[in-house]
């Protein structure tokens, strides 16, 4: 079994530690939150029943973890937000072009925090892990109806985002000329 | 219905940024020292798992989770003393398990064994869950997990010393690829080949085996092995990209 979950593992791990830190589990608890969603694929790969990709389902058992670490944070009043991509970044194996991967993943993270949380899960599914709507709508249990409807909000927030954040760079490079 | 293209695929639909940043986000992958470091710590809650009630759920309906087998948790000493084991094995291992990777395909992680997870749909391949009375403290007493953790990291060196040989045959052959020495590409896989017969990257030795012999000209065995390659790993991460190969 443990030769069988480390094929698991070495194709979904990936999957699994962008898809929770994405979903709110912090950089510091990502490594605790990937162990506790294998451990429950090892656990309940019987009940597994393969009418979904298997990615959908393991997206399930994310959001569970997520949702049980972000209750945690909450009980415990930390103060605690995702962290910075940077902490991603600077431990990435091709470091070649980091720089500017590092800025557009700071980004992507700051726009993916401001969307509504149904419509970022769709989002990240469809656009990021490349999900068919179907197994979006398998993931989250929506109909595939939805998925498409949330998916247009999502991209029409994140449009709006990212217009905002434009807007911002402008006024702040404006006001450092006027400065200057 | 038909789902809408992709930002990352719609070139006329999005805009420069919205592409770039979407393409950004389908690229991040975990770090390959943190990915054998948790893959320890599972192996380590695996086996202590054997034993452990695994069958009371939550108000979720999730199983509880071991909570000392991991090696994250800030307050656990059994962390403090499973980190400098695993800060070990992951420098020995020489971050040689994020090798699954080919020529950095964004969905890595997706659906590669969608064929194997439905095979292991099967119930008798759990360990059947212990009741509630057959608490076992192999999760909550340092000392027997720190036992369990030895007894599982025996096989795990083994399989990671393996699978990081094979890691680096295939990060040396894409190297090669990636430099335009196709040939060279091309004999390193042959060689990884003979001798990882049934490891666990043949789908990804078999995908730049592929792209090394188109690179060579040989299309027609590169045609050839792709197809193979579909016919076996339909729902490859890699599938997309071997496909334009197969004529």
């Amino acid at each position: 079994m443990p030769e069988k979950l480390e094929i698991l593992y070495a194709s979904h791990a990936d999957f699994v530690w962008r898809t929770l830190l994405r979903l709110g589990v912090t950089r510091h608890d990502v490594g605790d939150a990937v162990q506790d969603v294998f451990l429950v694929v090892h656990r309940q790969l019987g009940s597994f029943e393969g009418r979904a990709a298997f990615a959908t389902w393991l997206f399930t058992i994310c959001r569970t973890v997520a949702t049980r670490r972000r209750r945690q944070y909450q009980r415990e009043r930390e103060n605690v937000t995702v962290d910075s991509t940077e902490d991603i970044i600077d431990l990435r194996a091709d470091v070649g072009r980091e720089v500017e991967h590092n800025q557009e993943l700071q980004l992507l993270n700051l726009i993916l925090d401001s969307l509504d949380a149904k419509q970022r899960n769709v989002f990240i599914l469809f656009e990021l892990e490349k999900m068919s709507g179907e197994e979006v709508s398998l993931a989250l249990s929506i109909p595939i109806g939805t998925v498409y409807s949330r998916l247009q909000l999502a991209r029409d927030a994140f449009r709006q985002a990212l217009v905002r954040h434009e807007s911002k760079e402008r006024f702040a490079v404006r006001r450092a000329g006027g400065k200057l | 219905m038909t789902d809408p293209i992709r930002w990352s695929e719609a070139d006329n639909a999005t805009s420069p940024i919205e592409q770039s940043l979407v393409r950004a986000g389908q690229q991040v992958s975990m770090p390959k020292d943190e990915r054998l470091a948790i893959w320890q710590s599972i192996l380590s809650g695996v086996s202590a798992g054997a034993t452990t009630p695994f069958s009371t759920p939550n108000a979720e309906g999730m199983p509880s989770l071991p909570k000392a087998a991991g090696v994250f948790g800030p307050t656990s000493i059994l962390a403090l003393q499973s980190a400098k084991v695993l800060l070990i094995l992951a420098v020995l291992a020489g971050l040689g398990v994020g090798g699954y990777h080919w020529l950095g395909s964004a969905h890595a992680g997706r659906d590669a064994v969608f064929s194997q997870a439905t095979a292991l749909a099967d119930p008798s391949a759990i360990p059947k869950s212990v009741g509630s009375t057959q608490v076992t403290p192999a999760l909550t007493q340092p000392e027997t997990a720190t036992a369990a953790t030895a007894k599982a990291q025996a096989p795990v060196a083994s399989r990671a010393s393996q699978l990081k040989e094979e890691s680096l045959a295939v990060m040396a052959a894409r190297q090669a690829l990636r430099s335009n020495d196709a040939a060279k590409a091309l004999n390193l896989l042959e060689q990884a080949q003979l001798k990882f017969k049934r490891g666990g990257l043949a789908e990804e030795r078999e995908a730049l085996t592929i792209e090394a012999l188109a690179k060579l000209g040989q299309s027609a065995r590169a045609s050839a092995h792709a197809r193979a390659f579909l016919a076996q790993y339909p729902r490859s991460p890699h599938a997309q990209d071997v496909q334009r190969f197969a004529k």
